[in-house]
């Protein structure tokens, strides 16, 4: 178990669930869910730049999905291993 | 009441390519009551007889609202109010991403909606390999199912005819929401189970599956790549800048020659002096001066449209989003205050790209303080009489001076930008979060469409305003009259001018100065005139501009001509940004707000260079 943000690249990674502070719940949870970020999806970590502030990129559901650095600080994923 | 047909969808399934395809025509645009959300609508026609309205709703994901615009299109669903009631809802779905679209076609269902679904974008996904059991699918939703593709016009047709239909036979659909909806909308058994339920269906329906489309793989392997992806960015936003300056620029002198040529054609047919007057100098004057932004707002808004339908707009705010967020903008707000530097008028409306209210409200109040290029001409004019003509290493120091006054500029509104971000109100939450669709290649018939459609809106909504303040400030410099005559010392403006004075004297300025400034709250560039008017340089001269330099020197001390110069970094003098402000932010209090900082920064930072100056010279 981690968070999004500090999963390996190009690594079959499978999301857990959405956690945070209420605030930050009511905010983004129903968006992550609903760009495909619920229990059990397969996601993978295309990129994540060298340098600070710079966003994640994320496919999930055969798209392509810009995160910032603290919306996926959100996303608890699991590694597949195979 | 006409038949009113509401299109919903997610956002990017090419809802308004559709819409566009669908109306043909030009759209209304204007705002969704008590909200400065934009809402589209136009007549639709069969065989040349309109038989109703179609209204482009906000893209949504589910009826889970969290945004300003999702609360529309949820409004609109709910037939909320009486304005935002509908009589069909026509569901587009994105045919190359179902696996997300077809969430919202079975919420819908499960509450009842009786569904008209347009399967948008099949041109593409035929391409990469779909194949679908049609019939199943609409069995399965319980709604009749239309393919249609916006960009080859596919279907489009048929989606008409089946929509004259139900207009002439039709029942009104009311949906009640049991209380409490809005926490089961949202939470994740709910939204798991339907996406279940989408998987399943997309499983039962499926013939042959849709490829992964490497194209945008491919490509964004160099576009966000994060030593390429940024060099390509700055690439694209330098040439982006550069194409509003030199394809507007013949554009812009066409109409002011043309306007020009028009009053200078017209005035020996008017004998009345002050009817000539009115006509050449107040309306001629006034009416170019709209349509002389329309080259810059309507070439604007074509690349910008072009980059968004290309896909490339999401993944620029993606690449600049970790540092503008620094400073408390969005990535999305890079590309309306660049293009503020060609005219803050194109800029303020290019804020609609940036989704969250409150970001675009920031951006919005600082664009006034990018140098725009109407402040060339005071700048070359106050440059010349300030800045000796000579070389610093090779560099022109003129050349110098002018690009610090750009850099200034630049930076004070980022500066702004960051202590606004402390004080405005945070109506929604910041986000980056956002799908990143497919490139495709634009479709040049809507671009001009959407081109046309905001510089119609334009003038429309600003045109008038802008019309009338540059008839008062005509009356202004043009009374009281003198034996017929009007000269601007005797005039409203320099009596306007004179109380002033006294406030302004700490900066040096003059009456002369602050009457020139009167006029030039019209437009900046106008101050070289005015100012020439007030001092009788002949603007006819060759040398004007040397001239007019040569007076000011005569006339002022370094220091109040430095102070005029910073004075024009960060003054207010545009009416315009004024009446666009009005208009987007939907209140006169933002528009006062931004006169008032500016205003502020203006005269402090005046008073502060000409005191450093008089202490060093």
């Amino acid at each position: 178990m981690m968070t999004l943000n500090f999963a390996p690249l190009n690594k079959k990674l499978l999301v857990s669930h959405i956690t945070g502070t209420q605030e930050e719940l009511d905010h983004l949870q129903s968006r992550l869910m609903h760009l495909g970020f619920i229990k059990n999806e397969p996601v993978l970590l295309i990129q994540k730049a060298p340098y600070f502030g710079v966003p994640l990129l994320v496919e999930v559901k055969g798209r392509r999905i810009a995160l910032s650095f603290d919306e996926a600080e959100l996303v608890i994923v699991t590694e597949v291993s195979l | 009441m006409s038949f009113r047909i509401a299109l919903v969808g997610m956002p990017n399934v090419g809802k308004t390519a559709l819409f566009n395809k669908l109306t043909g025509s030009f759209q209304r645009v204007a705002n969704f009551s008590g909200v400065t959300v934009e809402k589209k609508s136009a007549n639709i026609a069969h065989h040349g007889k309109t038989f109703g309205e179609v209204i482009d709703l906000p893209g949504i994901y589910s009826l889970d609202s969290t945004t300003l615009d999702e609360k529309v299109t949820k409004d609109f669903l709910l037939q909320k109010k009486q304005e935002s009631a509908a009589d069909l809802f026509v569901l587009v779905l994105d045919a190359t991403n179902l696996d997300r679209s077809l969430f919202l076609a079975i919420q819908l269902k499960k509450l009842g909606y009786p569904l008209l679904i347009a399967l948008n974008l099949v041109d593409e996904s035929r391409k990469r390999g779909l194949v679908l059991d049609l019939e199943k699918l609409s069995k399965l939703l319980n709604a009749k199912i239309i393919s249609t593709s916006a960009a080859t016009g596919e279907g489009v047709e048929e989606l008409k005819n089946v929509l004259h239909s139900y207009s002439t036979n039709h029942q009104t659909v009311q949906i009640e929401l049991a209380p409490g909806h809005q926490k089961l909308f949202r939470s994740p058994t709910y939204v798991t189970g339907i996406f279940d339920e989408v998987n399943e269906i997309l499983n039962d329906v499926t013939i042959s599956p849709l490829r992964p489309d490497t194209l945008t793989q491919k490509v964004d392997k160099v576009l966000l790549h994060p030593v390429w992806g940024i060099l390509s960015l700055v690439a694209i936003l330098i040439l982006t800048f550069q194409l509003i300056f030199t394809w507007a620029a013949p554009l812009q002198d066409g109409i002011e020659n043309f306007f020009g040529w028009f009053g200078e054609f017209l005035s020996p047919l008017i004998s009345h002096d002050l009817l000539r007057s009115l006509i050449v100098d107040g309306i001629i004057n006034g009416v170019g001066g709209v349509i002389v932004f329309l080259p810059q707002i309507m070439i604007l808004f074509l690349l910008i449209q072009f980059l968004e339908d290309i896909g490339y707009l999401g993944r620029a705010a993606f690449l600049l989003d970790g540092l503008m967020r620094k400073l408390g903008l969005p990535g999305k707000a890079v590309l309306p205050l660049l293009s503020s530097h060609a005219c803050a008028i194109p800029g303020i409306m290019a804020t609609r790209v940036i989704d969250n209210p409150k970001e675009r409200l920031t951006t919005m109040l600082v664009i006034p303080l990018t140098t725009c290029s109407a402040r060339l001409p005071v700048f070359a004019v106050l440059i010349a009489a300030i800045v000796p003509a000579i070389s610093i290493l090779g560099l022109n120091l003129q050349g110098l001076v002018l690009f610090a006054l750009y850099a200034t500029g630049f930076f004070s509104a980022l500066a702004a930008a960051f202590v606004l971000k402390k004080y405005l109100p945070q109506e929604s939450p910041s986000m980056l979060l956002m799908e990143l669709p497919p490139y495709r290649i634009p479709k040049v018939k809507n671009l001009i469409m959407i081109m046309l459609n905001k510089g119609k809106t334009f003038l429309k909504k600003a045109g008038g305003i802008i019309l009338i303040i540059s008839l008062v400030i005509w009356v202004l410099i043009s009374f009281p009259q003198q034996d017929g005559e009007a000269s601007i010392e005797n005039s409203y403006a320099a009596s306007i001018g004179r109380v002033f004075e006294p406030i302004f004297k700490p900066l040096g300025f003059d009456w002369k100065i602050t009457t020139a400034l009167i006029p030039a709250i019209g437009a900046r560039e106008v101050v070289v005139s005015a100012l020439s008017m007030v001092f009788s340089v002949d603007e006819a001269n060759p040398n004007f501009e040397e001239t007019m330099s040569q007076v000011l020197v005569e006339q002022f001390g370094l220091g109040t001509l430095i102070a005029l110069l910073v004075w024009f970094i960060f003054a207010p003098q545009c009416i315009s940004t004024f009446a666009v402000l009005k208009r987007e932010t939907q209140s006169y209090k933002w528009p006062w707000v931004m006169v008032g900082y500016t205003l502020a920064m203006a005269y402090f930072f005046a008073l502060i260079a000409k005191l450093i100056t008089d202490s060093l010279f």
